[in-house]
């Protein structure tokens, strides 16, 4: 399965990066430096897809504590973090140049740097516990409440965005993507899925091997 | 039950006075550090009150868990006959007025050094009234959560901070509306059912984090 899907990720990169940053026609009115969007934007949505990922493995654990879903769970997160931050730092490089500032209290913005905080506090709650398994019961209880929240702490951001600055000046307005564009974006979001995956495998292998090393440890 | 939880408050009330007197010098150290500027004073006053509140809170109910769990009080909560829910309500609510009431009258007494009139501070106290069975909520399930680990404070305000930010951020829009003279009722509203619902998320989590830290 790994090598599988660490070659259809290879593929899927090398045309995704050709057909975005070659092929597809610049915007008309960013230029080139929307070429960009094929990084950031996938990077945003497997940052929140591998959050419901980790959340419905931690909903797995805590109900029908199955170990395997445990595993997927700890094994998932720093794959996410990492999109996250792939995704602030694709997205305020791209800010930089089009708004003008590295940084803007946007609610989009804002929701995915906590969502980065969410990811930190379920690893260091993981990382805080010596025995790993209760660790992971922990944090998947946290991911759990993070996962039920993080749509409140949207919206209370978006209200308190509307307040405070006009959204014309943050939004990007999106005219109906043209399809040179869309396929490049697409491609790009395959190859970070096969990414994530592989490294899921791996992380996973790697996991179980420690555990079973752990419980050696216990044993003698 | 409630009573009972207030008694255990009572007993515990040095941990009670050092997380009060926290709170006061704190915004104390704020007020006198932010000059005699009044526009500053004024606009940081809900701000520094409301961040505070949460890190006392946050730093005081995870100790009083442990010292509860260390005589072994949380195991008998699950021998009882009622669900464990109605002793972290009854927590909660013992909580709220013991250490929130005091910190509003610490709140009330600070606001003239923050230059703000009586009925702004009126305001204000009223927004961190309605918040705070939600922070007490939460500090309770991330209490629950590390009881079993080292780190202690720092730990807990990286799992909760990220959750209170609707909180925070709906309780300053009313400050905010407010101030600007305009109706400020409906993030009061929205304040008050994130408030509610956040206590009924982290009461019903905390019932897990309950039976999972007693069991092992």
């Amino acid at each position: 399965m790994l090598p599988i899907t660490l070659c259809l990720m290879i593929i899927l990169l090398s045309i995704g990066l050709y057909t975005g940053l070659f092929v597809s026609p610049p915007d008309y009115q960013q230029g080139d430096a929307m070429r960009i969007m094929y990084i950031h934007v996938p990077a945003s949505w497997m940052a929140l897809f591998v959050y419901g990922f980790l959340a419905l493995m931690s909903l797995f654990a805590i109900v029908w504590r199955h170990p395997l879903a445990e595993i997927l769970a700890i094994s998932a997160a720093p794959i996410g973090a990492l999109f996250t931050v792939l995704s602030l730092l694709t997205g305020s490089l791209w800010g930089k140049p089009m708004w003008g500032t590295f940084w803007v209290w946007d609610a989009r913005l804002t929701s995915v740097l906590v969502l980065l905080f969410l990811y930190g506090g379920y690893w260091a709650l993981y990382k805080a516990y010596s025995q790993p398994d209760q660790g992971i019961r922990a944090a998947s209880l946290l991911a759990l409440v993070g996962v039920i929240n993080l749509p409140i702490i949207k919206g209370s951001v978006e209200w308190w965005n509307t307040l405070h600055q006009p959204a014309s000046l943050t939004k990007f307005s999106n005219p109906s993507v043209h399809s040179s564009m869309l396929t490049p974006l697409f491609l790009m979001t395959g190859a970070y899925l096969c990414y994530f995956i592989s490294m899921l495998i791996l992380r996973t292998y790697t996991e179980l091997n420690k555990r079973k090393i752990f419980i050696w440890e216990a044993m003698e | 039950m409630i009573r009972n939880e207030i008694h255990k408050l009572y007993l515990n009330s040095g941990n009670l006075l050092a997380s009060l007197s926290f709170f006061a010098l704190a915004l104390f150290y704020f007020s006198l550090a932010l000059g005699s500027e009044e526009i500053i004073l004024k606009h940081c006053a809900p701000i520094l009150l409301w961040l505070l509140a949460i890190l006392t809170l946050l730093f005081s109910t995870p100790l009083l868990l442990k010292a509860e769990h260390q005589a072994g009080l949380l195991d008998e909560v699950l021998l009882h006959p009622l669900a464990p829910s109605f002793y972290l309500l009854s927590k909660i609510g013992a909580e709220v007025l013991l250490l929130g009431l005091p910190l509003l009258g610490i709140g009330a007494l600070f606001s003239p050094l923050f230059s703000l009139s009586f009925v702004e501070s009126a305001q204000l106290l009223l927004t961190l009234l309605m918040g705070f069975p939600a922070l007490s909520a939460l500090g309770v399930l991330g209490g629950l959560l590390t009881l079993h680990t080292q780190g202690g404070g720092l730990l807990i305000s990286l799992l909760i901070l990220p959750l209170t930010i609707p909180l925070l951020l709906f309780a300053l829009s009313v400050m905010e509306m407010a101030r600007l003279g305009l109706d400020s009722f409906a993030p009061f509203c929205l304040l008050i059912s994130v408030s509610l619902f956040l206590v009924i998320l982290s009461v019903g989590a905390g019932q897990w984090a309950l039976r999972l830290a007693v069991e092992e």
